[in-house]
């Protein structure tokens, strides 16, 4: 019955699509959690832009309204509630047995993660278009136009790739879920504040400057804000990018490590 | 697939694997021929599951070695699940999916050339096809089981691993797995049954290991290991005649074969043989031919929980010949 078994490649490829097919399976039969998802970003835009509507921070370019400076922190931290949340069905699939299940198939066990990082991946930039569509309800259109919404979206994939391979290796390390929703309740808020997210640098205690400076989060939202606002360098993107792709490297390595041990 | 055709499916020697104080295996010596329905039977925590997973290479065993279809499990674990079709203890399949969905996902994943078509056939052969489109949370224990053992089935690999494919199910659905593990027999695959009901590896086993603490202690085809315990009893009842006397039962059945002594008590004697499922024919035929009317025939066999008892001193499991739910029967 088992047909000759294909290239390695050939295989990799079928079998990553066949796990992709299954979390838009899951997507269709919990369509409040899409809808969930969408909103949370919505609410950022809405309320704290309301609030924050008279915000002069010392950094931000004079004339800007804050909604538009905090767009490009609204897409970033949805990119990364969206990234680190990732492992969680892989929680469950590990703690249902699921799982071993599928462990016990001949597959690579590459394609778990690559299905899971590819439907990542595909709601992330869901997520990115209708925020930047609702920006644009709002008042705040992307100055670099098409070419800078692919840039966003290539930013955010790019903060995304680490950020998922740190959430799928944290699931599997995890010894029991609790933990995993514990450190990612304890992280969220702090990374998005010590980050140029919300206000610039030049806002901030010195203390708080350093961790914003390290943080991956920054790197992204430092390359998305221009490419919002407009007035962006080339410099500027790629130290960027640069950044990010070190993080994703040292994420990727670490998830690795981590997975190779658990995906016996 | 560069399985060794003629290895034993299963060839276990030595097997340790301890989580840290517990020696869940302790040097588990198995061998498993091609073709035949071989039993694992144990009571909780006898480290069946634990042997199961070293198979598949989902846990690396901390001595001792695997092989199965002639592969070792440890540096080809993926040719070797290739060929394992695998029905775990706990019901896997996945709730958000419907019957079918799950079918045709791990159908994709086996690279069979029409997964498509292949998972309708194995619906059927599970007799799902009514319940094909609901979500698998929403059928029943039983219905889940047979998902599983569906799944176990699409890509007809040559050796069944079942992990106690019958825990927590009624006497129907019991039945019916039976019915698929005979299956499974009668197309010339190979099984290995994980169990704790004894009655389950008695009818269906052609042999048994029976593990104790990560250990063998006892393997054999299950008459054997019953034989073993000092044979089986033949107790008969001779109609009344008018008259006649009570037929001579020593003479009649003292000097036939496997029969070991005769206790004669006027109309009933009790036999004691060897390996009562061929002494019973034997003993039939005697009285017949000598023309004694039988009113009723019993053979008295002792059971595998006696052979367990036999070689720890310990009962396998209270009740555990009762297809009951599986209270208590989980473990954590
Ligand atoms: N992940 C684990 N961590 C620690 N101990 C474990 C683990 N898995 C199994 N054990 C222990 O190893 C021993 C063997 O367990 P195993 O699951 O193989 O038993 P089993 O024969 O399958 O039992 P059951 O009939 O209850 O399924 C038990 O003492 C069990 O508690
Ligand atoms: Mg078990």
């Amino acid at each position: 019955m088992t047909a000759a078994p294909p290239t390695p490649s050939v295989a990799f490829r079928r079998e990553t699509l066949a796990q992709l097919a299954r979390w838009f399976h899951h997507l269709r039969r919990e369509p409040f959690n899409v809808v969930f998802t969408l909103t949370q970003p919505i609410l950022w835009m809405l309320f704290f832009s309301s609030l924050m509507q008279e915000a002069k921070l010392p950094g931000m370019a004079p004339g800007t309204p804050y909604r538009d400076f905090m767009t490009a922190g609204v897409l970033t931290f949805t990119v990364y509630g969206n990234a680190m949340s990732g492992g969680i069905p892989l929680l469950f699939d590990r703690e249902n047995g699921f799982l071993t299940r599928l462990l016990a198939t001949p597959i690579a066990r590459s394609s778990i993660v690559a299905g899971r990082f590819l439907y990542i991946e595909a709601v992330a930039l869901a997520q990115t278009l209708l925020i930047l569509g609702l920006a644009a309800l709002l008042g705040v259109s992307v100055r670099t136009g098409v070419l800078g919404v692919l840039g966003i979206v290539l930013f955010g994939a790019l903060l995304g790739l680490g950020l998922t391979a740190l959430s799928l290796a944290l699931a599997m390390w995890v010894r029991h879920h609790g933990t995993f929703f514990m450190l990612l309740g304890t992280l969220g808020l702090p990374l998005l504040f010590c980050s140029t997210a919300l206000a610039p640098v030049d806002a901030m205690p010195t203390w708080m400057r350093w961790v914003a400076l390290a943080n991956p989060m920054s790197f992204c939202v430092d390359a998305m804000r221009p490419l919002v606002l407009g007035g962006g360098s080339f410099g500027r993107y790629v130290l960027s990018a640069a950044g990010l792709l070190a993080f994703d490297a040292v994420a990727v390595w670490v998830s690795v490590r981590v997975l190779k041990g658990k995906l016996a | 697939m560069v399985e060794v055709a003629n290895a034993p499916a299963i060839r276990v020697t030595g097997l340790v694997k301890n989580y840290g104080e517990v020696h869940a295996l302790a040097g588990l010596d198995l061998e498993v021929r091609r073709g035949e329905v071989f039993g694992l039977l144990g009571p909780n925590g006898a480290g069946k599951t634990t042997t199961v997973k070293v198979l598949l290479g989902l846990l690396r065993a901390d001595g001792g070695r695997a092989e199965v279809l002639g592969l070792d499990v440890a540096s080809a674990a993926t040719e070797v699940r290739r060929g394992v079709g695998y029905v775990p203890q706990e019901i896997t399949s996945d709730p958000y999916l419907s019957g079918r969905e799950n079918l045709r996902f791990f159908a994709r994943l086996y690279h069979l050339p029409d997964p498509r078509a292949r998972s309708e056939e194995v619906l059927r052969q599970v007799g799902l096809e009514d319940a094909a489109d609901r979500l698998a949370k929403t059928y029943s224990g039983g219905m889940r089981k047979r998902l599983d053992l569906g799944v176990g089935l699409l890509h007809d690999p040559e050796l069944h691993i079942l992990d106690e494919p019958s825990l927590g199910l009624d006497v129907e659905a019991r039945v019916r797995v039976w019915t698929h593990v005979e299956e499974l027999r009668k197309r010339g695959r190979t099984v290995l049954l994980c169990t704790n009901y004894m009655d389950e590896a008695d009818r269906l086993c052609d042999r048994v290991a029976i593990l104790d603490r990560g250990r063998g202690v006892a393997c054999d085809t299950p008459s054997a290991l019953k034989d073993g315990l000092g044979g089986d009893v033949v107790t008969l009842v001779a109609s009344e005649r008018d008259g006649a006397p009570p037929p001579d039962w020593a003479k009649l059945l003292g000097g036939l074969p496997l029969v070991r002594s005769v206790l004669a008590d006027g109309l009933r004697a009790t036999v004691a043989v060897e390996a009562g499922d061929r002494a019973l024919p034997k003993v039939l035929e005697a009285t017949v031919a000598a023309s004694v009317p039988i009113a009723s025939v019993s053979l008295l066999r002792p059971s595998l929980d006696a052979v367990f008892l036999r070689h720890t001193g310990r009962r396998l499991a209270e009740g555990a010949a009762a297809p009951a739910p599986a209270a208590g029967g989980r473990r954590g």
